[in-house]
């Protein structure tokens, strides 16, 4: 143990003195070295895409090539002009000056779904900010997450980044990943991954970002246009097969069109499992002690999927559907399972439509993402104000729809708030402004009211509350 | 660049600093620092070394400078290391490194 602390001692000062030479840094000087690590990051997005499929076997290279251009193109376009180092808001009409003030070390934890990416993210909002930061890469991944932060921390030195603002450990045993969240010296982890390993970064006693699972419902209303909806939820469910936690867990739709939906998932080469399949799939997609997804099921095409259930599923098919008959721990298939595979509820009305996907919004997914195709605006705002979802994605593939950037403005981001539903402090999309402590200059601005008022008033309680209000608000 | 000297009086390394400690520079002045200190010990002087660094002229301090301060510092009883003369943003740098009072930054 002692061991451990003294690594994790180790870790730290380095990155603290990092944080302390990084705080002499101006703005000019900070945006040239995440310009530097974007152009390197970019300019490696094939090499390792491709490096990340092999090492972990999971998803479509082709896909997380384009997740890091989502990470370095997208999130740099986002950032590069928003102000960080020193006073980035000046509003002399309320005497308001807000400095931003860079955190310190930051602890990145990095999913073994989408690592290269991850890390590139992280990263650059990191250094945009001025913070030094700690990769602790999956233990699948390790290799191709040390060549990534080799060449984003050779870029950052490059351009004049402190020595130490990318660290990674290779090695990182539990212990030593524990004892660096509750390290007095770190100042917050960025946590991506499984519930477990988000909860222990929150008990730390250091403020942490965590992002958890997500368990996303798709409702198709009546509405929409079916063939248009169905080919953007195979985009999105096979977007790296199915790796990233905002992609569609479960469809839903009414009686009335799931014939037409359940022909068009068919015409688009998706393959519905019969009653004897969907048992089968269920006894291998879910691990039954645990009653969560079978790790080696993430990321994987539909033939893997089929062969090791033993299925047989036409050639060329995009995605495996099923029809469990509830939602809940006793129907293990309407969890999040992050491959290609879909689970397919038919409910009698819009009512039990709606129902459904609470159900399943709060089976394991409250606060992350939900997703809705409809051409009525009235259904949209219904299902938007009724489901606890840091997103809500529109007419869009879910997956990409949530990272933001492609299909709508949100904030480009590999980790996605989810509120208190999923234990975190926001539901937004993570990015630059959430790695400072903004600080405000108040000049005075005296509240007139406030200095009108006889403050004797409040000690007197036979004034009755609108007679006291009434006064402290009178016009003179 | 970097003004640097140096100079002795009774047991005590006076290493006086002007301008921008960056990498670069913090690396460039490393070995003579180490060999000022390594001369002191080795010539057996009785009374124990003191070492003062002074950067009332510095405005910049690289991590490679503050891993000097660190390993000179270990030369000596940490009594007897000190930085002087600081300016208010080189001191919070070193308030930040967590070493401002382990190193007797003034």
């Amino acid at each position: 143990m002692e061991n451990i602390e003294q690594r994790a001692d180790d870790i730290l000062l380095k990155s603290v003195i990092s944080a302390a030479e990084f705080q002499q840094l101006d703005q000019e000087a900070t945006d040239k070295i995440v310009e530097s690590v974007f152009k390197a990051g970019f300019a490696n997005r094939v090499k390792l895409a491709k490096m990340a499929q092999e090492e972990t076997d999971i998803g479509v290279w082709e896909h997380k090539v384009l997740k890091n251009v989502l990470a370095t193109q997208m999130v740099y376009g986002n950032i590069k002009n928003e102000k960080t180092v020193g006073v980035i808001n000046n509003d002399e009409l309320q005497g308001i000056v807000e400095i931003a003030q860079p955190l310190g070390p930051i602890f990145a934890i990095i999913p073994v779904t989408n690592p290269t990416s991850t890390i590139l993210f992280k990263v650059l909002i990191a250094l945009k900010t001025r913070n030094p930061v700690i990769v602790s890469p999956p233990r699948k991944a390790v290799n191709v997450c040390t060549e990534t932060v080799k060449i984003c921390y050779e870029a950052a030195l490059a351009a004049g980044a402190p020595e130490d603002c990318i660290q990674i450990i290779h090695d990182g045993s539990r212990d030593l990943t524990h004892a660096i969240m509750a390290h007095k010296n770190l100042a917050l982890t960025l946590a991506t991954g499984g519930t477990g390993m988000v909860h222990a970064a929150y008990s730390s006693g250091n403020p942490a970002i965590g992002v958890g699972p997500g368990n996303v419902p798709v409702f198709i209303d009546k509405s929409a246009d079916i063939p248009f909806a169905v080919e953007n939820i195979i985009a999105s469910k096979t977007f790296d097969n199915g790796t990233i936690c905002a992609s569609e867990q479960s469809v839903v739709v009414e009686k009335e069109i799931s014939k037409l939906v359940i022909e068009e998932f068919e015409k688009q080469n998706c393959y519905f499992a019969n009653v004897n399949q969907t048992k089968r799939l269920e006894d291998y997609l879910i691990v039954k002690d645990k009653g969560s997804m079978n790790p080696e099921v993430v990321g994987k095409p539909p033939q893997f999927i089929a062969d090791k259930a033993g299925i047989d599923i036409p050639e060329g098919t995009k995605i495996i559907l099923a029809q469990p008959e509830g939602v809940g721990e006793e129907f293990p298939l309407s969890k999040e399972i992050l491959t290609t595979f879909l689970a397919f509820y038919v409910c009698d009305d819009y009512s039990s439509a709606i129902k459904t996907c609470i159900d399943l919004n709060f089976l394991g997914g409250i606060g992350h993402t939900a997703a809705i195709y409809a051409n009525e605006e009235k259904v949209i705002n219904e299902f938007s104000l009724i489901m606890n979802a840091g997103r809500i994605v529109v007419n869009s593939p879910s997956s990409q729809g949530a990272v933001g950037g492609l299909y709508n403005t949100l904030h480009t981001s590999l980790t996605l708030g989810c509120g208190t539903g999923g234990k975190n402090i926001t539901t937004e999309n993570i990015s630059a402004h959430h790695l400072l402590n903004v600080q405000r200059v108040c000049r005075r601005k005296e509240n007139t009211h406030w200095f009108k008022f006889n403050l004797e008033n409040y000690f007197d309680e036979s004034i009755d509350t609108d007679t006291l209000l009434k006064t402290y608000y009178k016009n003179y | 660049m970097i003004d640097f000297n140096f100079d002795t009086s009774e047991n005590t390394l006076n290493f006086h600093f002007k301008g921008r400690l960056d990498t670069e520079n913090s690396r460039n002045i490393s070995n003579e620092i180490e060999e000022h200190i390594g001369d002191y010990i080795i010539s057996d002087n009785e009374k124990p070394l003191k070492i003062v660094f002074d950067i009332k002229e510095v405005d910049y301090v690289a991590s490679a400078f503050i891993r000097i301060c660190i390993k000179a510092a270990r030369e000596v009883d940490q009594d007897n290391f000190a930085l002087r003369n600081s300016s208010p943003m080189i001191k919070k740098i070193f308030k930040i490194a967590g070493l401002a009072e382990v190193l007797n930054v003034s």
